[in-house]
């Protein structure tokens, strides 16, 4: 009887086996990489995002190639990102961006946009498809090869306007701040219309 | 002696030695989890020593900080990241293993300089490449392939990079950067 038995279940803890290492190990083990390398990106993103906001406050000029490539090569090493050619409004290409403005008060007594907080300068590095800044988005005539929008622009351009900006910080007239923002792609298991993996955002201000 | 015990003494003759194939299954898998886990937590220890030890040879150099015994600033920083490195970098010719690089934005064209210049911004970039790490599980060793066969397992390389914006020195302040005359890397 014993035997009957035993011989019946021979093979029944294989398939016990197979099935919990299919549906709760490999799951867990996976999850565990996967989540860990997350968390490792993003804080890597908020390091890139606060290294670059440091250079561009001390007037680093973003717009030239030379020091794009500060950013793609060494700032954010490991990352995957790619430079856009040394123009300023980005490429296409790369698991990264970097969105470089600076937003101002305007304070032109009669202008359009008096007292609306205005973008001044947008240079945009890496995959200008990843992610495009909540914090307005002046028309790409609006910004030249320096990056810089031109004073009758702001003055006049509504779509130059960020006022969300006094969400994060208050401005006088006049007044400017540079703001630094990031997106990298996450690394994650890309299973067909289950997962399309997220991304790492973070930003800084100076 | 009855027929029920003749046969699970049959039935225990022929499982004879598969406990110790399992045993040997079970503990190959068992350590090699235990070593996978523990080279991907030095490994990750590691990257973040010398993530810190480069930091820390930055902040020594936006600083201009000389420390005892050094007349060159990347003499200091290379110093500086060996002596923050937890051990894991040696302390003889810390240029060696350090690479500190200044890298003028503010030039035209932008581009790498020996020499500070006075009222440019200097971007510093100091790391620490193919630091090298042996691990204890053949999982992460790895294989080397030299185009004809399989050789010896390769060891890990770890590296750390960091950068930091330079204050513009005035005309005649500005620190030496490098030595002229850097020791001789084997």
């Amino acid at each position: 009887m014993v035997i009957n038995q035993r011989k019946q279940q021979s093979g029944v803890s294989n398939i016990e086996f197979a099935l919990l290492m299919a549906t709760l190990i490999t799951p867990i083990l996976l999850g565990v990489f996967v989540f860990g390398a997350s968390l490792i990106r993003e804080v890597q993103a908020i390091q890139v995002g606060r290294e670059t906001a440091e250079l561009y406050s001390r007037n680093i000029d973003f717009s030239v190639q030379g020091n794009q490539d500060i950013v793609t090569n060494y700032v954010s090493v490991g990352l995957g990102m790619q430079g856009n050619g040394g123009n300023v409004t980005g490429g296409s290409s790369g698991n990264g961006v970097v969105v470089i403005s600076t937003y101002t008060k305007n304070n032109t007594t009669g202008a359009t946009n008096n007292n609306h907080v205005v973008i001044s300068q947008r240079i945009v590095i890496g995959n200008k498809n990843l992610y495009t800044s909540v914090f307005g988005n002046p028309a790409l005539a609006d910004i030249n090869t320096d990056g810089t929008v031109s004073q009758t622009n702001q003055d006049t351009h509504t779509t130059d306007r960020a006022d969300n900006v006094t969400n994060l910080i208050t401005l006088a007239g006049g007044q400017s701040v540079r703001m630094v923002e990031v997106y990298f792609k996450t690394i994650a298991m890309s299973v067909s219309s289950l997962s399309t993996g997220g991304g790492h955002y973070s930003r800084a201000i100076f | 002696m009855p027929s029920t015990e003749i046969g699970l003494q049959k039935r225990r003759k022929s499982q004879g030695g598969h406990e110790f194939l399992e045993a040997t299954l079970t503990m190959a898998l068992f350590f090699g989890f235990m070593f996978l886990i523990i080279d991907i937590s030095m490994a990750v220890f590691i990257k973040n020593a010398l993530q810190t030890a480069v930091e820390e040879g930055v902040r020594t150099g936006i600083t201009e900080t000389l420390l005892t015994g050094t007349s060159y600033l990347t003499d200091s920083i290379a110093k500086s990241v060996v002596n923050n490195s937890k051990g894991y970098l040696s302390s003889n010719k810390p240029t060696c293993q350090v690479q500190v690089q200044y890298y003028d934005p503010d030039a035209n064209p932008p581009g790498y300089v020996t020499t500070l210049a006075s009222g440019h911004n200097t971007v510093l970039i100091v790391s620490v490449l193919d630091h090298i790490y042996h691990p204890m599980g053949p999982i992460l060793q790895g294989w080397g392939y030299n185009g004809q066969r399989y050789t010896a397992p390769m060891p890990l390389k770890l590296g750390a990079i960091a950068t930091g914006a330079m204050q513009p020195c005035s005309n005649g302040q500005c620190p030496a950067a490098t030595n002229p005359a850097p020791p001789t890397c084997p």
